[in-house]
């Protein structure tokens, strides 16, 4: 009795404290594609490694590949790493970037295997994992692409660091579909249960129908999926990861 | 995470640290297996137990006094959860029979453990139990007695006629006394 | 515990050997089972839980008096704030409505900071002005899937108990908020 009489104190001590002491924060980094290219110039990004990036990056921005908020705080941390991680992820990165494929996502994801303090394999080896699976998602997802969508309405991007995701793209829901394969991988679901991996992908397309991902787009990509095509990803993919 | 304390593995568990469970899981599960099998006598069903095991002893791990042995804690957790099972499978079922067609081929070696192993494996629960704990996991007579809440002279008593029955069984078998 | 002949232990102890470790495949992979299911089984109430029921557990006896003069001092509190209301605290939702409430109880931290997807996992500071363990932030995010995770005084703290799901990334847990309504 006393605990709970201590249990709902507790709770409604937090419920009406927590009133007054919240602070409001947008998250939102509004950055220049000029100004990264400006930091990545004078940064201490090895030679090599910086003149891919000055090359590739322009038309990176161009063509919403990439958003400058994101790069600059992936750019920041990877400043610092040891050479050969920096070579490893820059040439991931240039593999999708020249292929036309967002990287927004993993960039994000080296900050945060950065920020957890994981070792540098352990990063290089998911992104690279992450890499393929995208890669591969791509390929088997482009022949259901819709026409009429294709260059029209690029300038959304996934993960959201900008607003708007009014009319998110084929590439957003070919991201995402990629994402949630790795996720169940990475996560420890097995290679080859490919209905599994089908169930986990569909569920993650209905969590985003309507926020991330307009219900249109996700009802085209639950049509076309099914584990034959998860099976076709997975087994590209790691090709791919084993080469 | 190999060369972390159990004790530290213990205290990041109690924190929702499940990386730090997972430690404790790899470290334990032969164990956890063993116990639950001697109870069960089936793999599947053993392999699910130690699953089970393994989540209810997280669920209860601020029950866990930390002056205790965790190994005896988690043991005793175990065999509620193996029982547990049981109890819900309702009926034991019928241990299995080792036929022998021939006694005189169970001297040969081969034969002879195939014997042992199911004289063992046959006995009933209240003997099997302390005899793998004994003879797998390598408790002493106290700590079987604390896992298994009986007193330390039952589980002599019980390990002693376990073995004797072990003895009767390969007898009934046909294997001949020399041979044991 | 004597046994007359050694051979006999053995010969029992090879059986009970044997016997189990010709399961040994089965238990490949059990680690990582009991943390799925461990995850997956309502963590964010069992979380909160857990945490109220350690700071109540038998073991924590020590504290005990302190614990019910911090309850009795909450009482007198809560009266005071309820007076001070009139009855009609502003309520947490009102709030929400502007923005995202992220809430971590991390009683005796010294920063508590939150990292995502959202902010290119840069840190931004939660806020305990009152000094009662409880750190909140509102974010104002669109609607989408984000990723987070808190840092304690620098420690990765990756499962939130009003996440709405965790993701497994690097060999620890993240937490994940949809945001918007959706549609479906």
């Amino acid at each position: 009795m006393r605990k709970a009489l201590f249990v709902a104190a507790l709770a409604l001590f937090m419920g009406l404290s927590a009133s007054a002491q919240v602070s409001l924060v947008v998250p939102q980094s509004q950055v220049a594609p000029e100004e990264v290219l400006r930091w990545l110039r004078q940064s201490a990004l090895p030679a090599q490694e910086k003149a891919i990036w000055l090359r590739i990056l322009p038309q990176a921005f161009e063509k919403d590949l990439v958003e400058p908020g994101i790069a600059q705080s992936f750019f920041q941390r990877l400043v610092g790493t040891p050479p050969s991680f920096i070579s490893e992820i820059t040439a991931i990165m240039e593999e999708l970037i020249l292929k036309g494929i967002p990287t927004d996502h993993l960039m994000n994801k080296v900050s945060q295997g950065v920020i957890m303090g994981r070792n540098w394999s352990m990063i290089t080896n998911e992104i690279r994992l992450r890499a393929a699976v995208l890669v591969a998602t791509e390929e088997a997802l482009k022949p259901y692409k819709p026409a009429a969508e294709a260059k029209a309405a690029v300038s959304v991007r996934v993960g959201s660091f900008t607003i708007q995701a009014e009319t998110p793209t084929w590439e957003d829901l070919v991201v995402e579909v990629a994402e949630a394969i790795s996720d169940f991988i990475v996560g420890g679901g097995d290679l080859n249960d490919w209905i599994g991996i089908e169930a986990f992908v569909r569920s993650r397309l209905m969590q985003l129908r309507g926020r991330g991902l307009s219900p249109g787009l996700v009802d085209r990509a639950l049509e076309v999926l099914n584990p034959e095509l998860v099976g076709v990803i997975v087994s590209q993919a790691f090709q791919i990861e084993r080469r | 995470m190999g060369d972390v304390g159990e004790l530290e593995l213990i205290q990041r568990s109690l924190e929702g640290d499940l990386e730090a469970w997972g430690e404790i899981v790899v470290r334990y599960k032969r164990m956890v297996f063993g116990t639950a099998l001697a109870v069960l006598r089936n793999w599947a069903d053993a392999e699910d137990a130690a699953q089970e095991a393994f989540i209810r002893a997280y669920e209860k791990l601020h029950y866990y006094d930390l002056s205790r042995k965790f190994s005896t804690w988690l043991i005793t957790v175990t065999i509620n959860v193996a029982k547990n099972m049981l109890r819900k499978r309702k009926a034991e079922p019928e241990p299995k029979t080792f036929h022998s067609e021939d006694p005189a081929t169970l001297v040969a070696r081969e034969e002879l453990r195939k014997a042992v192993k199911e004289a063992v494996w046959s006995l009933p629960e209240g003997y099997r139990l302390p005899l793998v704990l004994y003879y797998w996991e390598g408790l002493s007579v106290e700590e079987i007695a604390k896992a298994m809440r009986l007193k330390p002279a039952t589980v002599k008593t019980r390990l002693f006629r376990g073995r004797a029955l072990v003895k009767s069984k390969l007898l009934e078998m046909g294997v001949t006394a020399d041979a044991v | 515990m004597q046994f007359e002949n050694w051979r006999d232990e053995e010969l029992i102890r090879q059986a009970i050997a044997e016997e189990i470790s010709a399961a040994e495949a089965r238990l490949e992979g059990l680690e990582k089972r009991v943390i799925q299911a461990i995850a997956t089984r309502d963590l964010a109430r069992s979380a909160w839980k857990r945490w109220i029921r350690s700071v109540l557990s038998p073991r924590a006896s020590a504290l005990r008096f302190a614990y019910v003069l911090g309850a009795l001092l909450l009482f007198v509190g809560i009266g005071i704030l309820i007076g001070r209301f009139s009855f009609a605290p502003k309520p947490l939702p009102a709030l929400a409505q502007e923005g995202t409430v992220f809430a971590l109880a991390a009683p005796g931290a010294h920063k508590v900071e939150i990292v995502g997807d959202f902010s290119a996992w840069k840190p931004i500071p939660l806020v305990d002005p009152d000094g009662d363990g409880v750190w909140t932030l509102i974010l104002k995010l669109p609607p989408g899937r984000y990723e987070y995770a808190f840092l304690v005084d620098d420690r990765w703290v990756g499962q939130d108990p009003n996440a709405d799901e965790y993701v497994r990334t690097m060999g620890d847990y993240t937490s994940v908020r949809y945001i918007g309504g959706g549609s479906s």
